[in-house]
C-alpha cells in the first residue's frame, strides 16, 4: 500500500496531515488491541491506493455489472445479452475510462454497488477536539478532592483527641475563631471585584483591595445580584445556621449560592457580625441538646454511622464547586448534610456542652464555610490553592500519626493515590481515546432567540 | 438465473408503517415478482400472530416473542433459535437477511443462521453516532454481529461509511443500494395545490428533535415576517408539535401555519400535493425518503445537507442548507423563485428515472450473489474476527 495521493487543497492537507497524526497515534496503540484504528488504518490506505492507482488494481470492482439502460443514465451502453454484454462492456472499459465516481445515488454509475471510491472515509475525522492532556491541569483539580478529604480527616482526628482531653475547650474555641475570622479575611483579600453586570470567575489579576473596597461602598444597598432575605430559614441544610457574611440569617446551603460572599461592605460587616453572635449564642444554647441526644444509642452504633456518613460526604460532595468548573450553585447539599449530621452524631459522644459547642462549630466551619472560602482562593491563585491544600494535608497528617499511625498510613496513601497516582493513570489512558466524527453525527441547533 | 429463497428477519414490519417496514415490504414485494421466494419473520403484533400471507403470497411468521420497548423484542439469548431453525428447514431457505441495526431479531438470526451454515445479508438503514451512551452500546454489538455477515447492504454511501467504521467491515463487503419509493403513489397534481394564490411549504416529518423540529419553528417564524404571501403547513405529530402551537400562538399566525397532526400513509400524497415547496430540517438522515416523496409529488425541496441527504436529488432539484436558522431562511427565500419555475410533471418524471424498487430488487440480487460468492468463513475464523472487538464475547 502505497501513499501517493496528492493534496489537493488546504482541507485535503489538513485531513493529510490530521491522518499522519492520528497515524502515529495509532500505531502507538496498536500493541493494545486497538482493532477499531487498526482497521480505520486499513481503510484509509486502502482508500488512498485507490485514488492514486484510479484502476481496478484491487479487485473492488470484481464483480462489476454494467447498469441498466435508463433514458436519463449518463453511461448508456446497449444491452443485448448477458455474456455478450460483459464482454462488450470489457472491451468499451479497455477502450476509454470511466467517468470518475460521484457520491450520488440518484446516477447510475458504471461502478459495482460495492466500489470502494478514492473519496472513501475522506470525512472522518477524529480526535479533531481532543486537547493535549496536561498533567498539571489534572494534579491541581485533585487538588480539591484532597482538601475535602483532608478536611474529613481533621474533623475525625480533632474528635478523637478532645474526646481523649488532648484537647481543652478554650483551645477550640480559640481555633475556631481564628479559623472564622482568618477565613473571612482571606475571602475579603481575595474575593475578585464584582460590578453591577454581575459578572462571576473574575479570573484574571486582582486590583488592589482598597479600591475594591471602595467599589463595594459605592454599590453598596444596590443589591444586584437580586438577593433579597427571601432564602432565610428553610433551606437544604435543614439545620438552621447563621451566616457569618450575609445580612439575614440564613442556611448553610442558601449561603452557598456562590453570591454569599459579594457584599462585604462595612455595613455588612457590623450585621453580619450581629446575626454570627447571635447564631454562637444559639448554638451556645442546644449544646446541651446535642450532647444528651444519642445517648441511648451505643458507641459502635454512633461511629458506625459516622463513618458511613463521612464517606456519604466524600461521594457526594461538589467538588466541581470548588473547583471553579460549576456555574456557581453550590449542589452537594446532600453530602453537607451528611457531615453535619456525622458532626452532631459525634459531638454528642462528648462530654461536655462547652466541647460540643466548639466541635459542631469546628464541623460548619470544615464543612459549610470552608469550601466557599477554598472557591474564592482558587479563583485568586492557583498558587495559593495549591498552599492551602499543603496547609491542611501536613496538620492532618501530623495530628494523624500522632493519634494513630496505621490511620496515617491509610489517609497517605490515599492522598498520593488521588495526588499522583491517578492523574498519572488518567494521562495514561488518554491515549486510548478515539473519537470519531463524520457527515452521521447529529447536527447541533443552536438556541435561537 | 438463481433462484435464492431468502428469509427477511426484522423486529419492525407490518402492522407497523415506518421506512424499514417499507423497505422491508417493497423489497420482498419485487424479489417475489423476480421470481424468488420471500419469507419474512417478525414477532407478533396484538392478535397478529401466526403465519399470515400477503400480497403475492408473501408468507409472513409472526413468531410468539412479545416486544418491550419501541417495537423491540428482549434478546432471547436461544429461545428464538428452535422455531427459527423450524422455519428455516421448512421453507428451505437459502440466504437469511437481516434488517436495522437497532432490531433484535435480525443480530440473533445472523448469529443463528451463520451457526447453521447459512448464507446471511444484512440491510442497514440508519446512521449512528460514536459519542453517546446507546451509540457506544450498538456499535460494540454490531462489531460482534457483522463479523457473522457475508455481504451487508447500505441505504447511502454516508450510511456505508458509517457501517464500515461502526462494525470494522472491510467495505468491499459493503454494498451501496438506496431506497426507492412508488413513484404511481406520489404523481403530481398542480391542481390540488391550497390555498391558491400563495407559496405553500409543506413539513411532514415527525416532530421530533431529530427532525429539526427546533429549527423549523424559528424558520417559520421568520419567513412568515419575510414574506406576505407564504403558507406553511405541517404534518406529523410528536413531542414537539408544542414547540411549534407556541410559535403559531406567539405570532398570531393560526391563518398562515397549519398544524395538521398526524397524517397516515395512505393521505400523505395529499398532502404532499397542495405545496410548492417541501421542507426538511432533519439534523440528521441517512437517506430520507420523505424528500424523495415530495419531489416524485412535484415540490421542489429545501433540505438540510445532513448525513446523505445530499446524495439523494441532483441539484436542479434540491437546495441545501447548513442545519442554522439563516441558512435555512436563506435557502427557503432562493427556493422561492426556483419553486414558481419548477414543472411538477418534469419532477415526477426525474424521480421515477432515477429510483424503482424493481432496480433496488435487482441489485440487491447482486448482493446475494456476492453474499454467495463469498467464501465462507471457518468457525476459528469467526471466533478471531470476534476476539478484538469485545474481549471476550468470542468464546460465547
Amino acid at each position: 500500500m502505497h501513499h501517493d495521493q496528492q493534496p489537493q487543497g488546504p482541507l485535503t492537507a489538513h485531513l493529510v496531515s490530521r491522518l499522519e497524526s492520528t497515524e502515529a497515534l495509532l500505531a502507538e496503540e496498536r500493541a493494545s488491541n486497538q482493532a477499531l484504528s487498526d482497521e480505520l488504518l486499513r481503510l484509509r490506505a486502502g482508500g488512498a491506493t485507490a485514488a492514486g492507482g484510479g484502476g481496478s488494481s484491487d479487485g473492488y470492482d470484481k464483480d462489476y455489472d454494467s447498469p441498466r439502460p435508463r433514458p436519463n443514465s449518463s453511461a448508456g451502453t446497449p444491452v443485448e445479452g448477458g455474456t455478450e454484454r460483459a464482454r462488450r462492456q470489457g472491451r468499451a472499459e479497455e477502450e476509454r475510462p470511466r467517468p470518475p465516481w460521484q457520491n450520488v445515488l440518484y446516477k447510475r454509475q458504471p461502478y459495482a454497488d460495492n466500489h470502494v471510491p478514492g473519496s472513501f472515509l475522506e470525512k472522518l475525522v477524529t480526535n479533531a477536539y481532543v486537547r493535549q492532556p496536561d498533567l498539571r491541569l489534572y494534579v491541581i483539580n485533585t487538588f480539591a478532592v484532597t482538601q475535602q478529604i483532608s478536611a474529613v480527616t481533621l474533623f475525625l482526628v480533632v474528635f478523637m483527641r478532645t474526646q481523649d482531653g488532648l484537647i481543652s475547650v478554650g483551645t477550640m474555641v480559640m481555633v475556631d475563631l481564628l479559623l472564622l475570622f482568618g477565613g473571612y479575611a482571606t475571602v475579603f483579600l481575595v474575593s475578585p471585584k464584582r460590578n453591577n453586570a454581575g459578572i462571576s470567575g473574575v479570573n484574571g489579576a486582582a486590583p488592589g483591595s482598597l479600591a475594591r473596597l471602595k467599589g463595594r461602598i459605592k454599590h453598596e444597598g444596590d443589591d444586584p445580584y437580586g438577593r433579597g432575605g427571601g432564602s432565610g430559614g428553610s433551606g437544604g441544610g435543614g439545620v438552621p445556621l447563621g451566616n457569618d457574611e450575609g445580612a439575614s440569617p440564613r442556611t448553610a446551603a442558601g449561603l452557598a449560592d456562590g453570591n454569599g460572599l459579594d457584599d462585604l461592605s462595612l455595613s455588612s460587616v457590623s450585621s453580619t457580625l450581629a446575626s454570627f453572635f447571635l447564631f454562637l449564642a444559639i448554638l451556645r444554647i442546644m449544646a446541651p441538646v446535642l450532647r444528651t441526644l444519642t445517648v441511648s444509642y451505643s458507641d459502635d452504633t454512633i461511629y458506625a454511622l459516622a463513618v458511613t456518613l463521612s464517606f456519604l460526604h466524600l461521594a457526594f460532595h461538589d467538588y466541581s464547586y470548588a473547583n471553579t468548573s460549576s456555574s456557581g450553585h453550590f449542589q452537594g447539599t446532600l453530602s453537607l448534610n451528611a457531615a453535619i449530621f456525622a458532626a452532631v452524631l459525634l459531638a454528642s459522644r462528648l462530654e461536655s456542652n462547652e466541647k460540643v459547642f466548639g466541635l459542631v462549630l469546628f464541623a460548619l466551619e470544615l464543612f459549610a464555610f470552608f469550601p466557599l472560602a477554598r472557591r474564592e482562593v482558587k479563583r485568586h491563585s492557583l498558587l495559593l490553592h495549591a498552599s492551602v491544600t499543603s496547609a491542611m494535608v501536613l496538620p492532618t497528617g501530623l495530628l494523624l500519626y500522632l493519634r494513630h499511625p496505621t490511620l496515617f498510613t491509610a489517609y497517605l496513601g490515599t492522598v498520593v493515590l488521588v495526588t499522583v497516582a491517578c492523574p498519572l493513570w488518567l494521562l495514561r489512558v488518554q491515549r486510548y481515546k478515539l473519537r470519531i466524527e463524520g457527515p452521521w453525527d447529529i447536527a447541533h441547533v443552536e438556541a435561537h432567540p | 438465473m438463481r433462484r435464492h429463497r431468502v428469509c427477511m428477519v426484522c423486529d419492525f414490519f407490518y402492522p407497523r408503517l415506518g421506512g424499514v417496514e417499507m423497505h422491508i415490504w417493497s423489497l420482498s414485494q419485487c424479489l417475489l415478482r423476480r421470481g424468488h421466494r420471500v419469507v419474512v419473520i417478525t414477532h407478533g403484533y396484538d392478535n397478529r400472530k401466526g403465519v399470515r400471507y400477503m400480497t403475492n403470497g408473501l408468507k409472513v411468521y409472526y413468531v410468539p416473542l412479545v416486544p418491550v420497548v419501541d417495537g423491540d423484542c428482549m434478546p432471547t439469548a436461544c429461545a428464538f433459535f428452535p422455531i427459527f431453525r423450524q422455519i428455516l428447514i421448512r421453507e428451505r431457505i437459502t440466504l437469511v437477511h437481516g434488517h436495522q441495526a437497532s432490531s433484535v431479531m435480525s443480530h440473533e438470526a445472523i448469529l443463528f443462521a451463520k451457526t447453521m451454515g447459512y448464507r446471511v445479508a444484512y440491510t442497514d438503514h440508519s446512521l449512528f453516532g460514536f459519542a453517546d451512551a446507546a451509540s457506544i452500546h450498538l456499535n460494540k454489538l454490531m462489531k460482534f454481529t457483522m463479523c457473522s455477515v457475508d455481504h451487508a447492504i447500505c441505504v447511502s454511501n454516508t450510511c456505508r461509511e458509517n457501517l464500515v467504521v461502526r462494525a470494522t467491515l472491510p467495505p468491499e463487503k459493503i454494498s451501496t443500494i438506496p431506497n426507492a419509493i412508488d413513484p404511481s403513489k406520489f404523481t403530481p397534481d398542480p391542481s390540488a395545490r391550497f390555498p391558491k394564490g400563495t407559496i405553500n411549504v409543506v413539513i411532514m416529518s415527525r416532530l421530533v428533535y431529530r427532525k429539526g423540529i427546533d429549527l423549523v419553528a424559528p424558520v417559520v417564524k421568520i419567513m412568515c415576517e419575510r414574506y406576505p404571501n407564504l403558507h406553511f403547513i405541517i404534518g406529523g405529530d410528536g413531542p414537539k408539535r408544542l414547540l411549534l402551537e407556541e410559535m403559531r400562538e406567539k405570532s398570531q399566525l393560526h391563518d398562515r401555519v397549519e398544524i395538521l397532526g398526524a397524517v397516515p400513509h395512505a393521505r400523505v400524497r395529499s398532502v404532499l400535493v397542495r405545496g410548492h415547496i417541501f421542507l426538511n430540517c432533519s439534523l440528521t438522515e441517512s437517506f430520507c425518503i420523505a424528500i424523495l416523496e415530495a419531489a416524485s409529488c412535484g415540490l421542489f425541496v429545501v433540505s438540510t445537507a445532513v448525513g446523505g441527504v445530499p446524495e439523494v436529488l441532483p441539484g436542479p432539484m434540491i437546495k441545501f442548507a447548513e442545519p442554522t436558522v439563516e441558512d435555512l431562511t436563506d435557502a427557503l427565500s432562493d427556493a422561492i423563485p426556483l419553486a414558481r419555475k419548477a414543472v411538477p410533471s418534469e419532477f415526477h418524471a426525474k424521480v421515477r428515472d432515477m429510483y424503482s424498487w424493481a432496480d433496488v430488487a435487482e441489485r440487491t440480487e447482486r448482493a446475494y450473489e456476492r453474499a454467495l460468492k463469498a467464501p465462507p468463513p471457518s468457525l476459528v475464523r469467526r471466533f478471531q474476527s470476534k476476539k478484538p472487538s469485545i474481549a471476550h464475547s468470542g468464546w460465547v
